[in-house]
């Protein structure tokens, strides 16, 4: 197996980088979807990133992209980043690194591995990080680490917990807004360039309309997407979110070619809602899912960044949004959610993947499961890594699924 | 996957609530398994566990977000006829008459009187008995200095700064005093490393141990980072990963050992 050192200034490494594009470049005209679109997108955007004298901004994954938008920055996610090396040559000396690192195993792998990544000189390192408390803590202090070892500043915007029931009081929206306005002025002074926030709002409002169309148009039963697959081009999209590139990204999605690799062509023998993040390389459970004929029809973490922002006014409005981001707030919240969204796309049933090291979200699984239990909608909690190589991950969680879906049956 | 002190908490906290019905219970969340833990037990006893978030930072807009948390604290404990939170405050940083770290309801007596540079400093999450301390004194290991969640002298700072004699609390003080003098590894590294630097500085220690909690995330960056200062003060470190409550088993006590043997300390 061949890596380059894709951090490199030498020839070597700028021709890696082309040939990484150009591969994607032709599966994606080739394919004409949305999905290819953006992942070629996004991988364009993020090489970037791998160039000498890149500014690198290391960023929580529900920092408003709009903010790294507007100064043309492409945000380095860690958990995308660490997904994306998995998935390639990369892995195994990923996998040594991780190792090496003296960080304890016991945290969260995405957060762990994108560390490793970063020590084995497999990602570029940040110029600065960019938080928000949601979702966890694990990343804040992940990028607090790395911005007090590496010497540069940790711009992290505090954002309270919202009432349980019913929008964000106002005076907690006026104080994140004030955070977001004191962190986008300092960005602009780290990276010395030039906001153009209110466009980065406006693209960034063309992608929300289209996956509001898209979900809404799930929701109501008109449209079947893969939610595994679904929930990918999100993650990525997170990546180019408040660009050109971005909005005509989500856009694609708008025609049928454009998701013709999203749909799902049979009608499902039972609807599933998936709650957390998602096993990326390991499909046996999705696999698992489709041979008994089910669908996962939505996907929990898909149901963000849908509302349009004032562009002229934009910071209440990215306030708004992160404090009422579904998965932010008490377990009881998002177990009301949850379970509303269970009913709105008719799910049989519920699979939570209980992300290795997640406290936040294995922490609120109790209160998923009763709430599911209290409305008869069957709930199964299954423990994996979202990072774990092809086949690894079954056992166990194979036979706690297929329990579950026998139950379906 | 959780901490244990989290887990061990829990059942506890149920049991202590369904036994006692006039009883309350406050959870402040500093980090996402207590936050979990005490959403788990407001959805179990309604009106009954009130969750504050402890910010991590000390910032202007973090100190008046946990001041305005103090408030509702307030409030809901005046709404309980309950006694104010500088009560609770007197009671927390109660410490024991040599004024050593330990005592209270820890019950971490601590074994080694006055702390002696030259030694061991010992970091690590709660501690609820003395076997770690015990352990090194078996080795003939003296022990230079403490931090530790369970450490009295994290309350004791909090009092002085905190007028309780005030009738009208002034909690935009004791919020900056919560959030600028217990440096934990919860606290931005920054600040932590530098508290830390200061303490091994003045402890004068030859060694530094970190018992880290299992599954607890600001104690494995925490970690992290100290390797990184105790490398740069060129003073050996160990890190073990300790459960709770916490036991010396075999892999433990042989890993302290090998470390303590390998300084060739004179104790």
């Amino acid at each position: 197996m061949l890596t380059i050192d894709l951090n490199s200034t030498s020839s070597g490494a700028s021709l890696a980088r082309l040939a990484l594009l150009a591969h994607l470049r032709v599966t994606g005209l080739k394919a004409g979807t949305a999905r290819r679109y953006l992942e070629y997108q996004a991988l364009k955007a993020s090489l970037d990133l791998f160039k000498p004298d890149a500014f690198v901004p290391w960023t929580s994954y529900l920092f408003p992209p709009e903010i790294p938008a507007a100064y043309g920055l492409t945000p380095l996610i860690p958990e995308i980043a660490a997904a994306t090396l998995m998935g390639t040559d990369y892995r195994a000396p990923l996998e040594t690194s991780m190792n090496r690192c003296s960080l304890s195993r016991d945290v969260c792998s995405y957060h762990r591995s994108a560390l490793a990544a970063l020590e084995a000189d497999l990602l570029p390192a940040p110029s600065v990080c960019l938080g928000t408390t949601p979702l966890c803590l694990g990343k804040d202090r992940l990028l607090d680490e790395l911005a007090d070892r590496l010497g540069i500043a940790y711009l992290d915007v505090e954002v309270p917990i919202p009432p349980d029931d019913g929008p964000a009081e106002a005076q907690q929206v006026a104080q994140v807004a004030e955070e977001l306005r004191l962190v986008h002025e300092e960005l602009g002074s780290l990276s010395g360039r030039a906001s153009q926030l209110s466009r980065a709002v406006h693209l960034s409002n063309r992608a929300a309309a289209a996956w509001k169309e898209i979900t809404d148009a799930r929701l109501s039963g008109e449209m079947l997407l893969n939610g595994r697959q679904t929930f990918s081009f999100n993650f990525i999209g997170q990546l180019v979110r408040g660009t050109e590139a971005g909005a005509k990204g989500f856009e694609k999605l708008l025609s049928t070619r454009g998701r013709k690799d999203l749909l799902v062509p049979v009608t499902p023998r039972f609807r599933l809602l998936w709650l957390h993040t998602v096993p990326h390389f390991d499909h046996g459970l999705v696999d698992l899912i489709t041979e008994r004929g089910g669908v996962v029809v939505f996907e929990e973490m898909g149901r963000m960044q849908m509302d349009q922002v004032d562009a002229a006014d934009p910071f209440p409005g990215l306030a708004r949004r992160l404090l009422e981001h579904p998965l932010w707030g008490t377990a009881s919240r998002r177990a009301r959610l949850v379970v509303e969204l269970a009913h709105a796309c008719r799910a049989d049933g519920v699979i939570h993947f209980n992300q290795w090291g997640c406290r936040q979200g294995l922490g609120s699984v109790p209160a998923l499961r009763e709430a599911f239990a209290a409305v008869g909608i069957p709930f199964v909690a299954i423990d994996g890594d979202a990072l774990e190589a092809p086949g690894t991950g079954a056992g166990r969680a194979n036979t706690q699924l297929e329990s579950f879906l026998e139950l379906l049956e | 996957m959780t901490c244990p002190y989290v887990s061990g908490l829990l059942p506890q906290a149920e049991r202590a609530l369904a036994s006692a019905s006039e009883d309350v219970l406050v959870a402040p969340s500093g980090c996402d398994a207590m936050r979990r833990c005490g959403d788990l037990l407001a959805a179990g006893f309604p009106g009954r566990v009130l969750t504050i978030r402890v910010p991590r930072t000390a910032k202007a807009r973090a100190v008046a977000t946990f001041a305005s948390e103090l408030r509702v604290l307030m409030d809901w404990l005046d709404q309980r006829a309950y006694p104010a939170p500088r009560d609770l405050v007197n009671r927390a940083t109660a410490t024991d008459s040599t004024g050593q770290d330990g005592g209270g309801e820890w019950g971490t007596t601590f074994p080694f009187s006055p702390y002696q540079p030259g030694g061991v400093f010992l970091i690590s999450g709660p501690l609820d008995g003395k076997q770690l301390f015990e352990l090194f004194k078996e080795l003939g290991a003296s022990l230079s200095g403490l931090d530790s969640c369970s450490s009295a002298q994290r309350e004791e700072s909090l009092a002085v700064a905190w007028p309780l004699a005030a009738d009208e609390p002034d909690l935009l003080g004791l919020s900056r005093a919560v959030l600028t003098q217990t440096v934990c590894p919860r606290r931005p590294a920054s600040e932590r490393l530098a508290y830390l630097r200061s303490r091994l500085l003045e402890a004068k220690p030859v060694a530094v141990v970190y018992a880290r909690q299992s599954f607890c995330d600001p104690a494995a960056y925490d970690a992290l980072g100290l390797a990184r200062l105790a490398a740069e003060l060129s003073l050996p470190f160990l890190e073990v990963e300790v459960g709770l409550p916490l036991e010396v088993t075999g892999p433990l006590r042989t890993r302290v050992e090998a470390f303590l043997e390998t300084l060739l300390l004179e104790f």
